[in-house]
């Protein structure tokens, strides 16, 4: 009984994981529809900045502050991303929309770029970064261990998506975002300015990609290269919650990381990815646009 | 007010429009009227900036602004209603109509309850938190309006409002037409399909056929006799 309670944890702990790699995507290629291939290396730029952080603070601030560190490093980590995706917007992609397979070549070019960056300022080998303390052991409850550092990802993702819906559905830069979307033509003749929208969108899916680099530093170690193992995981997510439903990538999130964590359980670690792709092809053959997809009564 | 000069357009290589000139004078309600096809969405669309402009140019308060973008066009005053509606299904009504907002200079953030387009049409406020993709045809074209005048834009362009529509709703519409025209006096550019009612508010009007201006003149001289020759009457 307890050994399934944990895995159903451990499901809803690699669906946070998920879903927060996933988040800043379901903005880029969900609602913008940019294939967005840097979305793993800004993902890792996150990681390096939250490291950066964890750095100055060992050799600048006196050591009882050291665990603020962390608390710091996630805004900065969404600013200075979402400031580089602002940049790549402003240079490559702005170009490329409605030319998704340019935008796919061009995007994985950037984010070759930004890991031969990384690795010029960082060196190849990966980087350590030691979790703050406060996130360090566990909760015990009803006899089951639940590490802090996990429970800490799932509080975050729940601020991440409160903080998201509130921007789209309460304020006006959201409704512009919406309103863009779903009609570019007519959202500039309503007098929105789609040059602006689109720049602070994708800003605002790097960002998250930013966060979410934040708390993989948790997880293990990371290098240059980190992204490339999330960028798949992020690309189903948003594929299987279906593209520019934000409520689809949330469940899709969910569903993946409980139905992996529970194949892994019942047979090993490459058989349980296995199955989950099968799942997930087979699931794909019975709705090809997702979970949720966007069909409304526009014109009739 | 607003100005086409020997305006060529349309889609890449393919002119839709030649050599269209037309003129829509302050106060006035201009009527643009030709068969399915002849190029009057073509038309309204290069005056909002959607379509570039190969040939000739488009003045507006005696300026030239071929070059400016639909944003900067609805800004300045321009308002467009587009055939089809084009309202954000997903968006609720009040959402909708909010965005009308965004091209007002003064920042004004919300629509007073009293707000004359309520007067219009008090579906909108029954139905403000419904999803726009949920009103019908008709009521989608009361908020597509509604979407423009609560920008209380200097010029309105209407493609074909009452095209396709419940009868009941088309009464509606051309009051509220006539009432714009007369308390308001707002300057229209109308593209209608109904000779009748063009005839009843238009202040001049255009024929278009292919493409081209075939026939303009006073509201007397739009007849039947003079148009069969150009429309399905």
């Amino acid at each position: 009984m307890s050994s399934v309670a944990m895995q159903i944890f451990n499901g809803i702990s690699l669906g946070s994981v998920l879903l927060l790699v996933a988040m800043g995507l379901a903005i880029t290629f969900g609602l913008m529809r940019v294939i967005n291939m840097a979305h793993g290396d800004l993902i890792m730029i996150g990681a390096y900045v939250t490291y950066l952080m964890q750095v100055i603070f060992v050799q600048y601030i006196p050591e009882q502050f050291f665990d603020w560190y962390f608390i710091l490093a996630i805004p900065a980590a969404f600013i200075i991303v979402a400031g580089i995706g602002m940049l790549l917007e402003f240079t490559v992609i702005r170009h490329l929309y409605g030319r998704p397979l340019d935008s796919l070549l061009a995007t994985f070019g950037a984010g070759l770029i930004l890991q031969q960056l990384i690795r010029t300022i960082f060196g190849a080998p990966n980087v350590g970064v030691q979790s703050p303390s406060f996130l360090q052991g566990s909760l015990e409850i009803f006899g089951l261990y639940l590490p802090f550092s996990r429970l800490f990802m799932i509080g975050l993702v729940i601020v991440c998506l409160g903080g998201l819906f509130i921007y789209l559905y309460r304020t006006r830069q959201g409704r512009r975002v919406r309103a863009v979307m779903q009609n570019r033509e007519m959202a500039t003749c309503v007098g929105i300015s789609s040059r602006k929208v689109d720049s602070l969108t994708f800003a605002m899916g790097a960002g998250f990609a930013g966060v979410a680099g934040c708390t993989l530093t948790l997880i293990g170690p990371i290098g240059p290269t980190i992204g490339l193992n999330y960028i798949v995981d992020a690309f189903m997510v948003v594929v299987v919650g279906g593209v520019g439903a934000l409520t689809g990538t949330v469940i899709g999130a969910l569903g993946i990381g409980v139905f992996n964590t529970f194949f892994e359980y019942w047979t090993n670690a490459s058989m349980g990815k296995v199955l989950i792709f099968a799942l997930i092809i087979a699931f794909l053959q019975w709705r090809p646009s997702g979970l949720f997809s966007m069909k409304t009564r526009s014109l009739d | 007010m607003l100005e086409l000069n020997r305006i060529e357009a349309g889609y890449g290589e393919s002119a839709v429009l030649r050599d269209v000139s037309l003129t829509i004078p302050k106060g006035k309600l201009v009527c643009l009227l030709g068969r399915n096809g002849v190029g009057k969405s073509t038309l309204l669309k290069t005056l909002m900036g959607l379509i570039k402009v190969n040939h000739g140019h488009i003045d507006y308060q005696s300026h030239n602004i071929n070059d400016k973008s639909p944003t900067w066009r609805s800004r300045k005053g321009i308002g467009y209603i587009p055939q089809g509606r084009e309202i954000f299904s997903t968006l609720t009504v009040h959402e909708n109509l909010q965005l009308g907002l965004e091209a007002r200079q003064d920042q004004k953030k919300n629509i007073e309850p009293g707000h004359q387009v309520y007067d219009y049409f008090p579906i909108l406020k029954d139905m403000q938190n419904r999803k726009g993709g949920d009103l019908s045809g008709g009521q989608q074209q009361q908020l597509a309006i509604a979407r423009t005048l609560v920008a209380d834009p200097d010029v309105i362009l209407l493609d074909e409002p009452t095209e396709g529509i419940q009868p009941n709703i088309v009464q509606d519409i051309q009051d509220v037409i006539k009432d714009l025209k007369q308390t308001n006096e707002k300057t229209m550019l109308l593209v209608e399909q109904s000779f009748d009612f063009a005839s009843e508010v238009a202040d001049y009007f255009y024929v278009m056929d292919r493409g081209r201006i075939v026939y303009e003149g006073e509201r007397e001289e739009l007849t039947e006799e003079n148009m069969r020759g150009y429309l399905s009457i």
